[in-house]
């Protein structure tokens, strides 16, 4: 990834640039007055307002000079370098520098500019030859062997690093990297190799419910996933579908006019809120019987929407399911189970213990809910992952923390 | 402070020339980079190819000041057409078409004006994020080309002919010079910044850069703190050496200047080593326009056994019309940087003159004391020392011009 240029005193100038070379190209002349007309017109003067301070200003002229020297090329048309010498006479004059900034041409560019004038003189195009014997006279240019003064402690950035910059940069999302379009591809040939695979062990067109262990639409699941957080990134409204297409539907708020944070957040948590508890997650085949109930939350207040049963920590449960799009489907526990299965302490070796009554709480749950967990088949979601192998390692270290010492002994010889 | 050990000291400078001759790119610490884009050193330029390169394309006329001449029939001898017509072009073209009415007033250069250019309104948003975020701002601040404009005002050309004026085509180079590497964190502190013309000699340019080292003086003036302080290390210690692509230029003007790049040379000379051949050459017969440099690649400038500098050649151009005119004026400096004053531990108002160690009366192992209440601590009316110390005169960085 690209990181992005604090420092830009270029950004912008070579769209300026650009669209004055291209009006003035339009007019097919090439006579100074042309140019000092459309010159007023764009007010091209005024480009190097703003740069506060004197080095910045420095730095910046120079910079603009080396950009233009590049429709001085002898690679240019004629009337591209007629415009470029004319841009740089009218830049020299009115900078507000003082001593002017000299533009600074290396041997390969003074060369290129004096066959230009050569080719100006033989056409007699007499006020771009007085253009440039003014130039000449009032000294503009500075002979040096690099565009830029050489410092050991920055790189050198050239003008190319910011010429292309016409707007801020897009900032671009993790999720389409991850989920291009080949992966995709790959995971639903991957996925109907295993369909079928599944269907020939069954010995049906069906495979067998025992193996039903995934969302049988994946793939769909996941690009419209994608395709939907691509359009909220974007547009700050989100894809719905409505009877099996996509259409974009506008929601209560949207991010693109970019209210006040303040704002935003109470009518954000509200849209939220009525997100989680108007849908739910579908539940797969094989956990049927345990279908979560839907509440309706528009109708209730905000802090009143979940039922007490449950607890705070429930809805938010559910609300995190709703609104992280990309989060493989979860399995319908019961709703105790869930929030004690969240908060507790994460698989890394070592038992973080955040709240004392929380590990008895988790402790007790685990033995309790130990059978529950290993009838259930395995790979049903992140949750499940963490409490099964639990379990097991918890034996594990115990019988590793043994063995060690016993290990290190024969080492040693 | 005693004289160069060579053979001990010479092995920390060792350490700084094969970092620097091993890296092209060179990156002490990760804020700086190499000198160009891509991490690559630039390449070696031959200053006086260059010199003739730009010769033949470059008439003399155009790098000398012409101000009493008639502008106009120097034009139109160029153009090869009449006065008249000179004059026409000069209304026709004249800097009053370029301007479009509305341009700011002196002053007022960081206003943003209503005008439909890009250019202007990214600078709008930058300088909006720069006054909503100090960091932001310190960032850009810290990646801007010029630390400074002009801090130094060019010296005054006298109205009358000049005793030595340059002989033109003459190149300019702009040398920076850094402080000597000190602290781990922050290697590189730029000193003094100067412009030498290609017939200046590498000594001149040696001669012209102040060290601190050079001006200070070494013995040990606890018992008699009034001895007078006339023996600079300068005087004592005169050799010293610019190590510029391979090649070890030492001075050599005087009887008592060593070699110090001999040690350097045969140690380089085993194979394992895998350092390139290194050449020696003198100081004072070497002259800018000879030297084969790349610009912006670190140098070393040795002198006082162990007083090591980065030198750091900038910017090669011609000189020009606009440049001060006197050869004499040359190496010019251009920038001088202006170090934090190292004050005295008990008074903190003077400037420190000496720094004691030892001493159980200062707070501090060394400590900097100013001339008077380092005597009115340490000595009693007779001038006896009280307790057992070091005094070693100090001379502070920007006592030195």
């Amino acid at each position: 990834m690209v990181k992005e240029r604090v420092y830009t005193p270029l950004a912008g100038v070579l769209v300026d640039m650009q669209s004055f070379v291209e009006e003035f190209t339009a007019t097919e002349s090439v006579r100074y007055e042309q140019f000092a007309e459309i010159w007023r017109e764009k007010k091209m003067s005024l480009i190097f307002c703003g740069r506060q301070t004197e080095r910045e200003l420095k730095e910046f002229t120079e910079d603009m000079f080396s950009v233009v020297l590049q429709y001085l090329g002898s690679s240019q048309t004629f009337q591209v370098q007629v415009a470029g010498l004319f841009l740089l006479y009218g830049l020299y004059h009115t900078q507000p520098l003082k001593p002017k900034a000299k533009v600074r041409v290396t041997r390969e560019q003074f060369q290129s500019i004096l066959q230009f004038h050569r080719e100006v003189k033989n056409q007699g195009h007499l006020d771009v030859d007085y253009v440039f014997q003014k130039l000449k006279i009032q000294r503009a240019f500075d002979f040096v062997a690099n565009a830029h003064p050489c410092d050991i402690l920055q790189a050198t950035h050239t003008a190319d690093d910011d010429l292309n910059k016409d707007s801020l940069p897009v900032e671009k999302s993790v999720v389409s990297e991850i989920l291009q379009p080949d992966n995709i591809a790959q995971l639903a040939t991957i996925h109907e190799q295993y369909v079928e695979m599944k269907c020939r062990l069954a010995g049906r067109d069906r495979p067998d419910t025992a193996l039903d262990v995934i969302q049988p639409d994946i793939v769909q699941y996941l690009t419209r996933a994608v395709a939907s957080h691509e359009e909220w990134r974007k547009t700050g409204k989100r894809l719905q579908k409505k009877d099996g297409g996509i259409t974009s539907e506008s929601e209560a708020e949207s991010d693109v006019e970019h209210p006040k944070p303040s704002v935003c957040h109470g009518r954000k948590r509200a849209s939220i809120r009525e997100r989680a508890f108007s849908k739910t997650a579908e539940p797969s085949r094989g956990r049927r019987h345990r279908r979560a109930t839907v509440h309706n939350g528009t109708e209730q207040s905000p802090t009143k929407s979940p039922p007490k049963k449950r607890g705070r920590k429930s809805s938010r449960v559910e609300s995190m399911e709703e609104q992280e799009v990309l989060r493989v489907p979860t399995v319908n526990l019961r709703e105790e189970m869930r929030s004690v299965i969240l908060n507790m302490p994460r698989l890394s070796g070592e038992e973080k213990v955040s709240k004392r009554g929380k590990k008895s709480k988790t402790e007790s749950m685990k033995n309790t809910r130990k059978k529950e967990i290993k009838k259930a088949p395995k790979e049903k979601g992140q949750l499940k992952e963490k409490i099964a192998p639990k379990g097991k390692s918890k034996v594990k270290l115990s019988k590793s923390k043994q063995c060690t010492p016993e290990e290190n002994i024969p080492d040693p010889h | 402070m005693c004289g160069p050990v060579i053979t001990i000291r010479t092995q920390r400078s060792l350490v700084v020339i094969y970092l620097i001759i091993n890296r092209s790119n060179f990156d002490l610490t990760t804020n700086m980079a190499a000198p160009t884009r891509e991490g690559t050193a630039n390449d070696v330029l031959d200053v006086r190819q260059f010199l003739e390169g730009w010769a033949g394309l470059v008439g003399n006329s155009q790098l000398q000041k012409h101000e009493d001449d008639d502008q106009e029939a120097k034009i139109a001898n160029d153009m090869s057409i009449s006065r008249e017509m000179v004059e026409e072009l000069a209304s026709v073209c004249s800097t009053d078409t370029l301007l479009c009415g509305s341009e700011p007033e002196e002053g007022n250069l960081t206003a943003f004006p209503e005008v439909n250019l890009l250019t202007v309104r990214c600078q709008e948003e930058s300088v909006q994020k720069r006054e909503n975020d100090n960091i932001f701002r310190t960032k850009v601040s810290r990646k801007m080309r010029y630390k400074y404009v002009q801090t130094l005002a060019p010296p005054c050309q006298s109205e009358g002919s000049i005793e030595c004026p340059i002989k033109i085509p003459e190149v300019l180079l702009n040398v920076k010079i850094f402080r000597p590497l000190y602290s781990k964190k922050k290697q590189t502190f730029l000193d003094q910044e100067f412009q030498v013309i290609g017939s200046n000699t590498l000594t001149d340019l040696r001669d012209k850069y102040s060290c601190v080292a050079d001006f200070s003086v070494p013995g040990e003036f606890s018992e008699d703190p009034d001895m007078p302080q006339d023996n600079r290390a300068k005087d004592l210690f005169k050799s010293g050496f610019f190590f510029i692509e391979g090649t070890f230029y030492n001075d050599m003007r005087y009887d008592d200047c060593r070699d110090y790049s001999k040690v350097i040379i045969d140690w380089a000379k085993e194979k394992e080593r895998g350092l390139g051949p290194y050449t020696s050459a003198k100081m004072e017969t070497t002259r800018f326009v000879d030297l084969k440099l790349r610009l912006g690649q670190p140098y070393v400038y040795l002198h006082q056994g162990e007083c090591e500098h980065l030198v750091v050649f900038s910017d090669l151009r011609l000189h020009g019309a606009d440049d001060p005119q006197d050869a004499k004026a040359y190496p010019l400096l251009v920038h001088k940087s202006k170090p934090r004053r190292q004050l005295c531990i008990a008074c903190q108002t003077m400037t420190a003159r000496w720094i004691v160690h030892g001493s159980p009366l200062a707070p501090e192992d060394p400590s900097h004391f100013c001339d008077v209440c380092f005597k009115m601590l340490h000595y009693d009316k007779n001038k006896k020392k009280l307790v057992e110390f070091k005094a070693f005169p100090f001379l502070d960085k920007t006592a030195v011009f």
